[in-house]
């Protein structure tokens, strides 16, 4: 547990009789950036809302740096930055004045924090600008600044580059890895939007009405949704440990009792049915896939969505 | 507590009705400044009129509506979320909103006290002004705390302005009716209005004496508001989910 960040416990938030988040298992790594992808409505706002401690979870727990989050708020929240849903400010300020109220309320200490805070994502310090006259991309740089005003280790950002145009998404891409990179942050980050968290995340959750489909790192995830051989046969169990055995093979994975999935293509296909067949078993159907990474989050989560 | 009452006024700064407020003060001495020298009336019956209605009238529905401001901000504007996420406890922040609202009352009575005292030197006579002060300081510190079921209200339901701007006046304008139909019907804000009234005037008092309030009664209906509304506040403001 000790090298999680965020780890939750069978986690649950349920509205009357819809279950919102559903019995959510997560484990962020410390100095990763975890991407958690799902659909519009699939949980992935209302399990960060947990997260901060701002929607009490039905069933479950959270643990943040190793610690539950009831009864350790004060200690706990503070070493986290976040930005949920929409940007939400003063819109009677400007950028500068409404970092100022949180930055009171924070009690940073750093005196050049809003100026730092404002370069970072390209927003001007003592703007005479008021907030209600921002477009979205600025609002949501401005969430950012106030996300990372107080320099915390975690940063968990909900769609964080909605609204910002493509130059504005690259920047914020760039400044996350280099602040994951260099500053040893730990991110949390949310999306629907598959190119966007494979460019960026390290590890990869899949969400989807509310449940944990799969948790992996990107890497496993390429190597799952990469060229493959894929077998079908009247025992699976059994072709695996042939593989294992006869073949010294352990690059492959068991999709269920029939189907198993070899990701070493240079293995010639037509010895394996031959030692297959020789130990008993059936083949009926051996062949060449190729599946994309929007194919594979398509087919787990069961249609179209995220992309 | 400090920082984040410092806070709440920040959050006030281009708030035009702030400015109202201070206004509003003046909006019942100018006429009755006018019809006093007009019909030759003296200052104790400027300030007792005056009191009447811009201390039991206009200042509960002119605060009802600043609270209405203070606590339906964070909602409205989507803050919520960064504030509890700070974290600042949601008792703690509502509680800073009420001294907010109570610094105001206090400077609307100063206001108001300047505006009459302004009003006596046109028409010609003051006195008693350290006294007058007292009792206007007094009534600045007793109004807010008797609308904390209106804000209450406000802070737990949150049901916007329109509906806050209504609920103010019609809480301010049933217990001016109350008091003026010599009622002994009791709400926190009547109460006030009785215990205040033989306060405002050196004149008589008609036998009215049983029906006057005493400070111990007034500070305990006072008192007792104030502990239901903490109480409905630690228990409610709390579990409300953002």
């Amino acid at each position: 547990m000790d090298s999680h960040i965020i780890e939750t416990k069978h986690l649950t938030k349920q509205y009357g009789l819809q279950k919102s988040v559903v019995d959510l298992n997560l484990h962020v790594k410390k100095g990763r950036i975890y991407g958690l992808l799902g659909r519009n409505g699939a949980g992935k706002t209302t399990a960060m809302k947990m997260l901060l401690g701002l929607t009490q979870p039905t069933a479950g727990d959270v643990y943040l740096f190793g610690k539950p989050l009831r009864g350790n708020e004060k200690k706990l929240l503070p070493r986290i930055g976040s930005l949920i849903e929409s940007p939400g400010f003063y819109p009677n300020l400007t950028a500068t004045e409404n970092l100022r109220i949180f930055a009171a309320l924070r009690g940073v200490p750093n005196r050049h924090a809003i100026a730092d805070a404002l370069e970072l994502v390209g927003l001007p310090y003592r703007d005479k600008k008021l907030f209600a006259q921002y477009s979205l991309g600025m609002k949501q740089r401005l969430a950012i600044a106030l996300a990372v005003m107080h320099d915390p280790e975690l940063l968990i950002l909900d769609e964080p580059i909605n609204g910002l145009d493509p130059i504005g998404i690259a920047e914020v891409r760039a400044f996350i890895r280099r602040l994951c990179d260099v500053g040893g942050k730990t991110f949390l980050i949310s999306s629907h939007i598959l190119s966007e968290i494979a460019l960026l995340a390290d590890d990869i959750g899949i969400i989807d009405h509310g449940a944990l489909l799969e948790e992996e790192s990107l890497t496993e995830l390429e190597q799952k949704s990469s060229r493959h051989v894929c077998f079908t046969v009247s025992d699976s169990a059994q072709a695996a440990r042939i593989l294992e055995q006869s073949f010294g093979e352990s690059r492959f994975s068991i999709e269920d009792d029939y189907r198993l999935r070899l990701y070493n293509m240079d293995l010639p296909v037509g010895k394996l049915v031959t030692g297959f067949v020789e130990n008993g078993l059936e083949v009926s159907e051996a062949h060449a896939c190729e599946e994309s990474l929007e194919d594979h989050f398509k087919r787990i989560t069961g249609g179209e969505g995220i992309a | 507590m400090l920082r984040l009452i410092r806070c709440e006024f920040w959050k006030l700064k281009r708030k035009k009705f702030v400015l109202f407020i201070i206004g509003a003060a003046f909006l019942f001495p100018v006429p009755m400044v006018v019809f006093a020298k007009g019909s030759g009336l003296d200052f104790n019956w400027l300030f007792l009129n005056t009191g009447v209605f811009s201390y039991f009238l206009l200042q509960p529905t002119v605060l009802g509506i600043l609270g209405a401001i203070l606590f339906c901000t964070e909602r409205a504007n989507g803050t919520q979320k960064n504030i509890r996420a700070v974290p600042v406890s949601p008792v703690a922040l509502t509680m800073a909103k009420v001294i907010v609202l109570l610094i105001f009352s206090l400077l609307y009575s100063l206001a108001e006290n300047g505006a009459v005292l302004i009003g006596g030197f046109i028409i010609g006579n003051v006195e008693g002004v350290p006294g007058r002060l007292c009792v206007s300081l007094l009534i600045g510190l007793m109004v807010p705390l008797a609308i904390l079921p209106v804000l209450a209200i406000e802070c737990l339901g949150c049901r916007g302005y329109i509906f806050s701007i209504i609920l103010s006046f019609a809480y301010a304008s049933a217990s001016f009716a109350v008091v003026f139909a010599m009622s002994n019907v009791l709400s926190p804000l009547s109460a006030v209005f009785r215990w205040a009234l033989p306060h405002m005037t050196d004149g008589p008092t008609y036998g009215l004496d049983d029906w006057f309030l005493s400070t111990p009664a007034c500070i305990g209906v006072l008192a007792l508001t104030a502990v239901s509304f903490i109480v409905l506040t630690v228990i409610f403001k709390p579990r409300q989910e953002i």
